[in-house]
């Protein structure tokens, strides 16, 4: 697990809107009184201007007719961010609702959200000043397991999402399991623990094959609704992952490369999976160990 | 199965009930002349399975019913040890055969009454038909028991006149100190006052994280009430009654409310908790579902612990995790359910544990967890979803 912005903010956001038990009161707040709720991850969309705009997440809220365009950034302000604030400002109501599908009882008003790191906020301070753009701007402040959302300057467009912000909000820990790694990171190290998890429920049950975008699709949540960019990258990686397990002398007895076009494995029975079991899981999680850089855990699973 | 009864054929289930309702009146007849009964001998048991059928055994095409019984019922790797399972005339209703060693056993399977959860009635040797069901639950990944947590077991001996109780509780998995030993088991059966105890046990503040229900004995008489009919049932968590009594009709009408209201908890887990994303209009998505938090009241989860011992795939959870602390403190486990081979995800603090159910997974997986928390960490936790619905 990273902690990463692209992983922890959605997830805090998710919790947020779902009222999660970690983050009360805010989040019943949230919940009940804003209604917020998650209208679209990584959104990409053409705005009337002509322009393509991006943002990290997008939430609406029927009950207060506003929608927040929420971009992230960990970095300093860079020309790419430039451009995208750019875009940002050029967006109206009418592109959130004849064109992102937002309802239109959410876009009686909109804010552009700018989420940072403390180290990055004096940059994009300056260069919202410059541009006479008043985006409110948060810090997000993540000292593991818990974290901080600060509201540093500009107002919110509604007075109830202004006063939550408000006040410094401070989260104890953020829950992780609703997106169990973020698309923007797609890597072995980060794809590696739902694979191995994907892999041996699919011993558990039996099954004999393993193909790469049935093996995806089972692992991977929405995943016909992800971009075919991102299924190729998804699938490269799992690809590399299953051909490394199948590559080595333990993982060999239990998973098999069996063709290259389309990517196949066997797998075997899993009677012998069950009989093994402690050695395989100490097998599969040095696996994730090595994978996931984390040196330190190998020691808890010795060969 | 007694000699008697299996000489007997049985071809649909209202005569398997006849032959059930005059062998509980012989063994009842017998216990109260006789004070005594070889180890549960000729009791009726009668088990209620949660069963993953898939559809394709319920059409004309693919693998017919017969076959899909046969397969689950047949433990695995054991040589010499076989199982027939014969259509009956009543369609979906099975007579099952077990041969095992020296031993046998006749188990008449219900699959009609309800798709998903199955009953099984027998008379055979308890010993044999427990081994059996264990090997089942233990190897096949469309099979399971049901997991009736403490107040569910309440609620069911609300149904009857108490007739005593059976306590387990084991902390010694978590444990790291062999020096300190933490259970808590008993069995007391007698009269209405057995339930006094159990009280008294429950509130008293040196025992009520212990006091964990296993198994209930009530009389619960017919209705309209009839002191003549009758039926005295024993229910294990696992879903197994032994009864005895006049009214076998009484046993079924409970067996009834015990699938149900079951039923009812693990559709209602899996329809309104599991998470998934759903796309609604404009090709947007939202996800569905919420974080199931198990909160622990007055003693804190031992992490580590935790993590090594309950997510190491050994029983009862049976689930292996692959895990990462993600802080001195706190884990966040991928887990796959050994029973089922369902995924779901786990965070472990150590004021509370969230599990995420993906859809598709088995609600059952749910119930089973909560009920061995409460036998193997402590009856002081309570579970309540992101919109604050208390389950169970």
């Amino acid at each position: 697990m990273t902690n990463s912005f692209s992983h922890l903010l959605p997830n805090l956001f998710i919790g947020l809107c779902k009222g999660n038990r970690a983050l009360r009161p805010h989040s019943t707040e949230f919940r009940d009184a804003l209604r917020y709720g998650i209208f679209r991850l990584e959104a990409s969309f053409r705005l009337t201007a002509g322009a393509r705009s991006n943002p990290d997440l997008v939430m609406t809220s029927n009950s207060l007719g506003n929608t927040l365009v929420l971009e992230w950034s960990e970095s300093g302000l860079t020309d790419h961010k430039k451009g995208q604030l750019e875009r940002y400002a050029a967006i109206r109501a009418s592109d959130l609702s004849s064109v992102l599908a937002v309802p239109v009882a959410a876009t009686h008003s909109h804010d552009i959200v700018l989420i940072l790191k403390q180290s990055a906020v004096q940059q994009f301070k300056d260069y919202l000043e410059e541009k006479g753009w008043a985006f409110p701007i948060l810090v997000f402040d993540s000292h593991n397991p818990g974290c901080t959302l600060q509201k540093l300057q500009h107002d919110f467009s509604t007075a109830a999402t202004n006063t939550f912000f408000d006040e410094k909000l401070a989260f104890e820990r953020i829950p992780m399991g609703y997106l169990p790694f973020s698309l923007e990171e797609i890597a072995n190290s980060t794809l590696v623990t739902p694979v191995v998890s994907q892999l041996t429920s699919m011993i558990v049950r039996d099954e004999s094959t393993v193909r790469l975008r049935q093996f995806c699709s089972g692992y991977v949540p929405a995943w016909d609704l992800i971009a075919p960019t991102k299924q190729q990258e998804i699938a490269r990686n799992t690809k590399e992952l299953l051909n490394d397990l199948s590559r080595h002398e333990t993982g060999r007895s239990f998973i098999r490369r069996e063709q290259n076009d389309p990517p196949t494995w066997l797998l075997h029975q899993n009677a012998e999976f069950r009989k093994k079991l402690k050695s395989y899981r100490g097998f599969l999680n040095r696996f994730i160990a090595r994978k996931r850089g984390e040196e330190d855990q190998l020691q808890l699973f010795p060969d | 199965m007694a000699s008697s009864a299996a000489a007997r054929d049985i071809s649909t289930r209202q005569q398997l009930f006849d032959l059930l309702q005059s062998q509980m009146q012989v063994t009842y007849e017998g216990l109260k002349e006789e004070k005594r009964l070889d180890f549960e001998s000729s009791l009726i048991k009668t088990y209620l399975f949660e069963v993953d059928c898939p559809d394709e055994a319920r059409s004309d095409e693919g693998v017919p019913l017969r076959q899909f019984v046969q397969r689950l019922f047949s433990p695995l790797e054991r040589k010499g040890t076989l199982v027939f399972a014969a259509q009956k005339e009543e369609e979906g209703f099975f007579e099952l055969n077990l041969k095992h060693r020296s031993q046998a056993a006749i188990l008449y399977l219900d699959t009609v009454t309800d798709s998903r959860f199955w009953l099984g009635f027998s008379i055979s040797n308890a010993t044999t038909l427990d081994w059996w069901i264990e090997n089942l639950s233990r190897a096949q990944v469309a099979f399971d028991t049901v997991w009736l947590w403490p107040t569910f077991l309440e609620t069911v001996q609300g149904r009857g006149v108490p007739r005593g109780f059976g306590l387990d509780y084991d902390y010694r998995k978590l444990e790291n100190d062999p020096e300190t030993t933490t259970y808590l088991k008993m069995q007391l059966w007698g009269g209405r006052e057995t339930d006094h105890l159990y009280q008294l046990l429950k509130n008293d503040e040196r025992f009520r994280d212990k006091v964990v229900l296993s198994k209930i004995r009530l009389k619960e008489f017919s209705q309209p009430y009839d002191e003549q009919l009758f039926a005295l049932q024993d229910l294990k968590y696992q879903g197994k009654f032994t009864t005895r009594g006049t009214d076998f009709s009484t046993h079924l009408a409970t067996v009834s409310f015990v699938r149900e209201s079951y039923a009812r908890q693990i559709t209602n887990i899996e329809n309104n908790y599991s998470l998934h994303w759903e796309e609604v209009e404009g090709g947007n998505v939202r996800l569905e579902g919420s974080a199931i938090h198990f909160i622990p009241h007055g003693f804190e989860i031992p992490v580590q612990s935790f993590c090594e011992h309950v997510l190491n795939g050994t029983n009862p959870f049976r689930l292996i995790g692959f895990t990462h602390m993600i802080s001195s403190f706190s884990a966040y486990s991928q887990v796959v359910d050994l029973h089922t081979g369902g995924k779901l995800s786990l965070e472990v603090h150590p004021d509370l544990i969230t599990l995420y159910l993906p859809e598709g997974v088995c609600g059952n997986s749910v119930a089973r967890f909560y009920t061995n928390l409460q036998h193997f960490l402590s009856t002081q936790i309570s579970v309540e979803t992101d919109n604050g619905d208390q389950l169970f």
